[in-house]
């Protein structure tokens, strides 16, 4: 049997290499739907961990946030939002199914963060929410210094995606990239304007500084330890005289029994408030994918349709070719099976080839891609794009060997029938 | 028993009756001249006859077996090992050499044990000792089909099916491939069918059949006489079995 295997893959390698145009051709197809496999598969699992590592890596599965609800119905840092009820929030704490619920203070202003950075200085609108540093506790490293002191920088921690940000902006200007302990202490000012519409305009600048980077929270500004958002606020109520909130809440709270999540945010949501958890998270989430999975699918079965077609094609030319010596083959005892088997044999082991030289090709795309994608699509910054693992690797070799071997079986069939004496007179 | 009986074979192509209810004998050790035009059915029949082709109606009995009732496995066996096959156009593997041409059938069926010995036997009996090693393309058309008949007969074949071999020999050769049939016949019992136009293997052969409009006449040689054979003889030990379509 090994020596079978030993003398047909000589045999098979051989009648490649005397046919490398003619095969090359016939199972580029493979290279190219391997390839465009092992782009989408990477990419599908870079963006589902970039999704999993800042979306749902800030929640765990248990855990739920709660918010007020815009007119929408979506959860809102609009200016005109209501913040929620003392009484709501004292009504959650005493739910059974709950086991604890952190506030999470917020700043309803427009609020900014000025970062100077080589020369460069940009303020864009950040949201500003104060937590307390119990909240944090054993969570994010040197969560005891994240307090705040009157007359000292205020310590921000920023959402991982400002460290990608960050990056991007060194990518473009060709400086070495930052990792988390060089930025750690960059002074940075916040910025806090009164709402439009209010009559007395007031802005304040505090001095801050960066404490840490987390994927801890689901927000998308920075987060200031709570005593700090309530000395503002007060600040901002003497001085304004306005008797609209500065400040709206939101909570995070600990469902007991994961079982209980959605009866949990079904009270809550009866509450008229928002929720969101991974359940919500994930629904939205897949949503986006099904479009992605579903245009490649289309791509794929496309690239899947031309890659069959010119196999099959290419095998029936292969047959015409070497009609002789099948035919003469047969003559001489050659079993239809064995035929079709050796035919089979062929096409897997060019599958097998091709369907590797298909992934490196694929990976090595996505690596390219990897490399250039922070200063290409700075939306896509933070996303590390990195090839599929040798396990899917097998599995691509071996789809491309199916498809390569069933593409290759009715053209098999049609040269185990064929007319034999026709075909050796034919020479 | 006959070793082979074609009985009441037709084939079809199409509208075209390429053989109509052809029926005949072959005995052992003999030599048996097919005859006929070009496109008359010569070599359908030998197609038939290994099996390769099934025929629209009619059976092909070898030593009493219905071949057309075996699986393709039976019959691809059959050919490798009951039957030899030499062409007009040698149809040898030019990618390997001469020796391998002859191994080939051998390797096929499995039977390697004194393979290089008895292919040197063979190489001895047929002259062809000192181009074994050669590539096929580099022979002359008598060394090309004398190793051809030795890739034949390598199996000890019972039968084997010759079409034109000696069409593209000239006259010599062709003379020395026609004593090699005869004693392949008087020394190892083989029976031949040879499909041909050559006058001279008519005369070497023991029975001759001519084919003309898909119809088989028979000519037996030392007769010296033709006639045609009527639906009543044909089916004198056969029964007819029309192929399910």
């Amino acid at each position: 049997m090994v020596q079978y295997i030993i003398r047909n893959a000589k045999l098979i390698i051989e009648e490649i290499v005397k046919n490398i145009w003619k095969a090359l051709l016939s199972s580029f197809g493979i290279i190219l739907l391997i390839a465009f496999l092992v782009l989408y598969l990477s990419l599908r699992d870079s963006v589902t961990n970039f999704v999993e590592k800042r979306l749902f890596g800030s929640l765990d599965i248990n855990e739920i946030i709660i918010e007020p609800k815009a007119k929408t119905g979506e959860a809102t840092l609009s200016y005109a939002i209501n913040s929620i009820p003392a009484e709501k929030v004292k009504a959650i704490r005493k739910m059974n199914n709950v086991a604890s619920v952190y506030t999470v203070t917020c700043i309803n202003a427009a609020t900014k963060i000025k970062i100077e950075l080589l020369g460069k200085s940009r303020a864009p609108y950040v949201p500003i929410c104060g937590i307390s540093q119990q909240f944090i506790k054993d969570k994010v490293p040197g969560y005891k210094s994240f307090r705040y002191y009157t007359n000292e920088p205020v310590p921000v921690i920023a959402p991982q995606v400002a460290l990608d940000m960050f990056n991007n902006f060194a990518a473009i200007n060709n400086l070495p990239l930052f990792n988390e302990d060089t930025l750690k202490g960059l002074p940075i000012t916040i910025i806090i304007n009164t709402p439009k519409g209010t009559e007395t305009k007031k802005r304040f600048e505090i001095p801050a500084v960066i404490h840490s980077f987390s994927t801890l929270f689901n927000l998308t500004g920075i987060v200031v330890p709570d005593t700090f958002v309530n000395k503002i606020a007060a600040q901002y109520a003497a001085e304004t005289k306005s008797d609209q909130p500065i400040l709206y809440i939101r909570l995070y709270a600990k469902v007991k029994d994961v079982k209980k999540l959605p009866e949990v945010t079904k009270q809550i949501k009866s509450m008229g408030l928002a929720v969101t958890s991974l359940d919500e998270v994930a629904s939205k989430t897949n949503q986006a994918m099904s479009i992605i999975d579903g245009f490649s699918i289309f791509v794929g079965f496309f690239l899947l349709l031309l890659t069959v077609i010119s196999i099959f094609n290419s095998y029936l030319i292969i047959i015409y070719n070497r009609s002789y010596s099948f035919s003469l083959r047969r003559i001489l005892g050659v079993s239809k099976f064995r035929i079709i088997m050796t035919f089979m044999v062929e096409a897997a082991f060019i599958g097998a080839v091709y369907g590797f030289i298909g992934y490196t090709a694929g990976a090595y795309l996505i690596k390219a891609a990897g490399a250039k994608l922070s200063s290409l699509v700075p939306a896509l910054s933070g996303i590390g794009l990195e090839p599929v693992g040798m396990n899917v690797c097998a599995g691509l070799v071996l789809f491309s060997i199916a498809i390569s071997s069933l593409s290759a079986l009715i053209p098999a069939i049609f040269a185990s029938n064929m007319n034999l004496f026709k075909a050796l007179s034919k020479q | 028993m006959a070793l082979l009986q074609v009985n009441l074979v037709s084939v079809q192509y199409d509208e075209r009756k390429v053989l109509d209810e052809v029926s005949f004998e072959v005995q052992e050790s003999t030599i048996t001249a097919l005859t006929g035009k070009s496109g008359s059915g010569k070599t359908t029949l030998l197609g038939v006859i290994s099996g390769l082709l099934q025929p629209n109606e009619g059976t092909v009995l070898f030593m009493g077996d219905n071949i057309f009732r075996w699986s393709d496995l039976k019959r691809s066996r059959f050919r490798n090992r009951d039957i030899g096959f030499v062409f007009q156009f040698f149809n040898l593997f030019s990618d390997i050499s001469a020796y391998d041409n002859i191994a080939f059938p051998a390797i096929l069926n499995r039977k390697t044990r004194n393979l290089h010995s008895r292919i040197m036997e063979l190489a001895d009996y047929l002259q062809i000792t000192n181009i074994l090693d050669r590539n096929p393309t580099t022979l002359s058309g008598g060394e090309r089909q004398r190793v051809a008949i030795a890739r034949a007969i390598i199996n000890e074949p019972k039968l084997i099916l010759a079409d034109e071999p000696t069409g593209n020999l000239d006259t010599a050769t062709a003379n020395d491939i026609l004593k090699l049939f005869a004693r392949l016949r008087d020394d190892k019992g083989i029976s031949i069918i040879i499909a041909t136009h050559d006058e001279r293997i008519v005369k070497a052969s023991n029975v001759q059949y001519h084919i003309e409009g898909g119809k088989i006449l028979e000519n037996d040689v030392k007769k010296e006489k033709t006639k045609i054979i009527t639906k009543k003889q044909q089916a004198m030990s056969v029964v007819k079995i029309k192929k399910k379509k």
